[in-house]
């Protein structure tokens, strides 16, 4: 619970600040900057661009890595900005019902601003394959649109399971220029292996962020970083103490 | 919820306040999911009736299964019924099982590409992935023993290493994003520009 509070007193503090002005400078992400030229391509191939923000929901057994779920949201923010902007077709699939009014109202809000709201209707869609037993009814329906759409650009970013190799491979197959991300540790070879361009781990949660450039989302960017050294200090600080004879562990019940 | 996850507090019945938002929580979920199922027929509903080339004779399958689905499932609305039972035992985990199989080929394919050696980096992997292997099959520690002590040593130290840093970031990730949408500074999700 302190680390928690902790956690969020740092955030809003370099939120606060970077409010004021004082922003810094950040990496670039190759996945994030590839995104632009991958809906480009699909573009000038007159092909759609898929994008899904993983097979996480908001509730139930799956909610704790709900998180990355709405790195996929933000970032489909963006990424529905460039097929506005391109006037490319976008196919988003979703695997949980209550994703579909928030994606419908991402796109929306993408659309509106970039003052083509009259295009939703007809150039984006959101498509529900839900999941059964496992993933694997929603996992052969996006093998299916695949081959019927055969989409230019395929974009996943969000919490997947075995369903993400599968995808990935048929996105392949099919010549799309693919990007992926998750925090899925089991995944993450996979998405490697398979696609284009991968957006490893916390990568995901600051995509988002970056895509978009408000300074306050920047901010907690920041603030994530102060956060990683504080505890690798601790780390360092706990090794070296449990090295020198003092059974710290004990303290935490470890 | 974030309270009742660190606080034990029966005296203002805290618990009872988190399991109340949890199940209004999986009772809008389950709303949602009709809402999920009218999305999806209306959506093939309009392959039907425009005749899509390649689509519509499919649509009308998946629409007919759904509403047998829901049509057996209703039949036994106090306990399962048999056929329920039947569809849910035989065809579907059948169906599943397959789908989930596809996998095997689909790795095998990935990791051809994976493991052409083009770089410095892709020979590391290479050696790292034939350690790896070569510790898991029983051919491995036949060929020479060395192959499951170098094979466990990869596993235990640069990755177990390289896994706890990767999880540490990611968790700090989701607390900043997790906070990013409580306060409502997370713009690009729930439609907010």
């Amino acid at each position: 619970m302190f680390f928690l509070l902790l956690s969020f007193a740092i955030f809003y503090f370099f939120m606060s600040r970077a409010m004021r002005g004082r922003v810094s400078k950040m990496r670039s992400l190759a996945g994030l900057q590839a995104m632009p030229e991958s809906v480009g391509k699909a573009a000038e191939t007159n092909r759609p661009v898929h994008f899904t923000p993983g097979t996480v929901g908001f509730t139930g057994g799956v909610a704790g890595y709900a998180a990355q779920t709405f790195a996929g949201l933000s970032v489909l923010s963006y990424v529905s900005k460039l097929t506005a902007k391109y006037k490319v077709p976008l196919y988003v699939t979703v695997a949980y019902g209550e994703l579909i009014p928030v994606v419908e109202a991402t796109i929306r809000e993408s659309y509106t601003s970039e003052g083509r709201v009259d295009a939703v209707s007809s150039e984006t869609h959101v498509l529900f394959y839900p999941i059964a037993l496992s993933n694997a009814p929603y996992a052969s329906g996006v093998l299916g649109l695949f081959e019927r759409i055969r989409p230019a650009s395929n974009i996943m970013i969000g919490g997947f399971y075995f369903e993400a190799l599968a995808i990935a491979e048929q996105g392949f197959v099919q010549g799309a220029i693919q990007i992926a991300g998750t925090a899925m540790t089991h995944q993450i070879p996979f998405f490697v292996a398979a696609c284009d361009y991968a957006l490893i781990g916390e990568e995901i949660f600051v995509a988002g962020a970056i895509a978009s450039q408000d300074v306050t989302l920047l901010g907690s960017i920041t603030g994530q970083d102060v956060l990683k050294a504080i505890i690798l200090a601790l780390l360092v600080l706990g090794f070296t103490i449990q090295n020198l004879g003092v059974d710290i562990l004990s303290i935490f019940k470890l | 919820m974030i309270a009742g996850y660190f606080v034990r507090a029966p005296e203002i019945f805290l618990e009872d306040i988190v399991r109340d938002l949890s199940l209004l929580a999986s009772t809008l979920a389950g709303y949602a999911t009709i809402l999920g199922i009218l999305t999806l027929s209306l959506v093939h509903v309009d392959h039907i009736s425009k005749r899509r080339e390649g689509q519509w004779i499919y649509s009308v399958i998946l629409l007919a299964l759904t509403m047998v689905m829901i049509g057996v499932g209703l039949i036994g609305i106090i306990g399962t019924h048999p056929y329920f039972t039947w569809f849910y035992a035989f065809p579907l985990t059948a169906l599943d099982s397959t789908t989930y199989s596809i996998l095997a080929f689909y790795i095998a394919s990935a990791a051809f590409r994976a493991f052409r050696i083009r770089s410095g980096e892709a020979l590391v992997l290479g050696i790292t992935g034939i350690f790896v292997m070569l510790m898991n099959a029983p051919i491995g520690a036949a060929i020479w023993p060395g192959f499951p002590v170098i094979g466990k040593w990869i596993m235990d130290v640069p990755n177990a290493s390289a896994f706890r840093g990767f999880i540490i970031g990611s968790s700090v990730g989701a607390i900043a994003i997790g906070l990013r949408v409580l306060i409502g500074r997370e713009r690009g999700v729930l439609g907010r520009s």
